[in-house]
């Protein structure tokens, strides 16, 4: 017969394996979202190969460039900050939280320089200039606004979950001992900037 | 067990990925000037696909894990390729 | 004797009762049984569209609606009924509230995040709602959402798959729950082979739901954008290609109908050996069947776009595929009625269900297998011989599993039973009323009745009549099916822990649960099956 003590331990017990695997089974979900996009990019690329190469030159390679740096680094920054939480460094671990979300707010930045520049030009889902140009590039376009700006929510998301988790650093809610919580905000964080790193060269380098 | 050793070591380690993964993204940028058509996209593919592995393996420390969760991706990969291919086999000959 | 009272999950310890206690719940129980109320009365609003529908056409023409009301009706009959009924039900209800209890557990990996599916579920079915009655009037594109039509019609169609997008968010939450939790919860002794075969299809259906969902969940989006900012990847007349929005929406579902099928199945397989007093024949080859299913079921949706302009070759891989996935889903119905042999048979209500299920799930799997040659699907293609197939597995199958987990486990849920034989008379109702308005349609089909249409030839008429009064007798027993246990919900007598000598782990708890579920975590010694061991 399990005592008081035994059934409170158990309540109590964080199952961090578990948590873990549940974040886990929620990235594959959104690895899969967007293989949607991913799948008719390939099919449009593979019919309209030239048009998309065309297209593609238009766009800003050395500004996505450096995002694509910009999101490199912050992957480093928060990793980094889940070491330091584990080696009891709370200190270390709120700064590289708020260097990871500045990244993400440069990222961001930059991405609406590149969109403004796009659409100023008449360059957009809809636009009449679309219409005037092939269907190819429309396309490519299409694409192009919808996936990259699907990614943007997935990162104004995930800047968000960094904020948050920088408040719980402070507070000591993340600590050596439940670091659960952020591992599971940087997964979700690392998978944002894989699919960048699969966008990156699908949209920007098409030479 | 002294954490800080540990942890330098570890810390270098995910300087040490970020920066290759920063050459990789050189070496994608120019092979992407120098190689068109199937064999670029190829190499972009794979490179892309080097860096997310490290990306996994390192940043995910998916290296660490064992049993379901090491081989959820390389099984949700093959699930996509088949997904991929299948619909290839539709619009590849119409 | 009972000299201690044993608080059940319906009592609240304390704290605040009421409403809130239940709708802010996070016990697996509770939430089970918030599933059952709200999905009922929507499974009923896709009862009455169905029913109108049979009776617009009793004669031909014009009868009680204007076609585009006609077509609305479909589209929505078809929406409520998939993605606010099918899909959600016995996962939703049986699996939330047996799950953990089955695997020796005390609730699920991820209680609140339980709820918040939930609470999705029900922000989906308000969408739902919503573009039903709003607007420029509720869709009439079909469930399918087929384009270029729904990408130009002035419908409610982003609505409507904006609800769709968001109950498969309830959906994906879910399944990530179950899946999880069958990993880390399980009793001590619990291991692989001894859980619950119900289980086992609880656990390949929540895999299909974390894989599959996503994707028409992005394909919807892309219909929004589409509509929304005129992007142009499915619109021929922008060099979209509409096939694609075919594959894209079939891969998830085809998918989507395995999500629907496999919990029925699992709740078939857990009431077979209890009423055959034996043990189950060929556990592991049911256990791996349904990851069969789950696994070879996502490669086969292609069989939905015969006809559509794909390639030859396409067409022939799908329909390999498709003739391969009906090996598992046979390889179940041997076993079931393997397990019937040498047993000593209780003919009790939830196993006048099952056997309905064996029978009609042998004519959708073998109807199915027919519209899967591709010769034979040429003809077939949208007739009404499509319309029986999935009734048969949707309705035939997974509904009457439905019912037969309801009066399977309604003394456990609810610690009262209902008149057993009221409910037999009712599931001879149902029996008839099912097969006599879902037959006939197989012979329409193959004479050339096409579907989703809302006026028909001369030589028809006598083949639909049989169907609509098919319709009149089905929806006559599902009045005295819910009645009867709506009335033992309220007056029935008590009943047992273990009314049926079941020897999985549901059935050595009171009748209704306690909140923990076990006074203390069981320890697993034996296959759930062992009838030698049960002491009923």
């Amino acid at each position: 017969m399990m005592d008081e003590a035994a059934k409170i331990a158990e309540r109590e017990h964080r199952d961090h394996t578990g948590s873990k695997m549940g974040m886990w089974f929620f990235l594959i979900t959104e690895l899969f979202f967007f293989v949607g996009p991913f799948l008719l990019y390939a099919v449009y690329r593979y019919r309209y190969a030239t048009e998309f190469r065309k297209a593609s030159s238009v766009l800003n390679l050395p500004l996505a460039a450096i995002n694509t740096v910009v999101l490199l680094t912050s992957s480093l920054t928060m990793t980094l900050s889940i070491s330091s939480v584990k080696r009891g460094s709370k200190r270390m671990a709120a700064i590289f939280l708020a260097i990871t979300a500045i990244l993400g707010v440069i990222f961001m930045s930059n991405k609406y320089v590149e969109w403004h520049e796009k659409i100023s030009h008449g360059i957009y889902p809809g636009s009449q200039d679309l219409l005037m140009i092939g269907r190819g590039e429309a396309l490519f376009y299409s694409l192009y606004f919808f996936m990259t700006g699907l990614h943007g929510l997935h990162v104004a998301g995930g800047i968000v979950l960094i904020v948050v988790m920088m408040v719980l650093v402070i507070k000591e809610e993340v600590h050596q001992d439940d670091v659960v919580k952020l591992e599971n905000s940087g997964l979700y964080w690392h998978l944002v900037d894989i699919i960048w790193i699969y966008l990156f060269p699908l949209f920007y380098l098409i030479s | 067990m002294n954490h800080s050793e540990d942890m330098k070591t570890h810390g270098l380690t995910y300087v040490v990925v970020w920066a290759v993964l920063v050459v990789l993204l050189l070496f994608n940028m120019a092979a992407g000037k120098f190689f068109t058509g199937l064999a670029g996209l190829a190499i972009n593919i794979s490179i892309a696909s080097l860096q997310a592995v490290l990306a996994l393996s390192f940043f995910m420390q998916l290296k660490d894990e064992k049993g379901l969760l090491r081989i959820i991706v390389p099984l949700a990969v093959v699930i996509i390729m088949i997904l991929m291919g299948l619909v290839f086999s539709d619009v590849g000959y119409r | 004797m009972d000299i201690v009272r044993i608080d059940s999950f319906y009592d609240n310890p304390g704290g605040h009762g009421g409403i809130r206690s239940w709708l802010f719940s996070t016990d697996h129980k509770r939430i089970g049984i918030l599933y059952l109320i709200s999905v009922l009365p929507l499974f009923a609003l896709g009862v009455i569209f169905g029913f109108l529908m049979r009776l617009e056409l009793i004669t031909r023409g014009t009868t009680i609606m204007a076609a585009q009301t006609y077509n609305s009706l479909f589209t929505f009959h078809g929406v409520i009924m998939l993605f606010l009924f099918i899909i959600p039900v016995i996962p939703g209800v049986f699996g939330n509230f047996f799950l953990p209890i089955l695997i020796g557990a005390r609730d699920m990996s991820f209680p609140r995040l339980n709820l918040l599916s939930w609470w999705v579920y029900m922000a989906g079915a308000f969408l739902a709602i919503l573009a039903l009655l709003t607007g420029n009037g509720p869709p009439d594109t079909g469930w399918t959402f087929y384009a270029p039509y729904s990408l130009r019609t002035g419908t409610n169609v982003s609505l409507a798959v904006f609800a769709v997008f968001v109950l498969g968010l309830s959906s994906v939450l879910t399944g990530i729950n179950f899946v999880t939790t069958v990993h880390r919860l399980r009793a001590p002794g619990m291991t692989w082979h001894r859980i619950p075969l119900f289980v086992w299809t609880l656990y390949a259906t929540a895999w299909v739901q974390i894989f599959a969902t996503p994707i028409i969940g992005v394909t919807f989006l892309l219909v929004i954008a589409e509509r929304l900012f005129g992007i142009g990847v499915f619109d021929p007349a922008k060099g979209g290609d509409p096939i694609l929005y075919q594959h894209l929406f079939w891969i998830y579902s085809h998918p989507a109908v395995y999500i629907m099928v496999l919990p029925g199945l699992g709740v078939i397989s857990e009431i077979i050996p209890v009423f055959a007093r034996r043990t189950v024949f060929g556990y592991k080859a049911i256990a791996y069947s349904s990851l069969g299913i789950a696994g070879v079921g996502t490669l086969v949706w292609g069989h939905h776009m015969f006809v559509s302009g794909y390639s030859y070759y396409a067409g022939t891989l799908f329909s390999f595929f498709t003739f391969l996935v009906a090996i598992p889903s046979a390889i179940k119905v041997l076993n079931w009625v393997g397990s019937l042999y040498k047993g000593s048979i209780i003919i009790d209500t939830p196993f006048l269900y099952a056997l309905s299920v064996i029978f009609q799930f042998s004519i959708g799997g073998l109807t199915g297998l027919m519209l899967g040659a591709l010769t034979i699907n040429v003809f077939l293609h949208d007739t009404y011989f499509v319309v029986g197939h999935f009734h048969y597995i949707k309705f035939g199958t997974a509904g009457f599993a439905f019912f037969g987990g309801l009066h399977y486990w309604f003394p456990k849920m609810f610690g009262k039973m209902y008149n057993k034989r009221f409910a037999n008379y009712a599931w001879l109702v149902l029996v008839v009323g099912f097969n006599t308005l879902y037959f006939p349609m197989f012979l329409l089909g193959l004479e050339g009745m096409p579907r989703r249409y809302y006026d028909y030839l001369p030589q028809f008429t006598g083949l639909q009549i049989i169907s609509i009064v098919g319709s009149w007798i089905l929806v006559t027993g599902l009045i005295m099916m819910f009645g009867n246990l709506i009335y033992a919900f309220f007056r029935g007598e008590k009943a047992e822990a273990n009314p049926w000598g079941g020897a999985t782990l549901e059935w050595q708890i009171t009748s209704p649960p306690p909140r923990e579920n076990f006074e203390k975590t069981p320890l697993i010694e034996y296959g759930p099956y062992d009838y030698r061991r049960s002491r009923s």
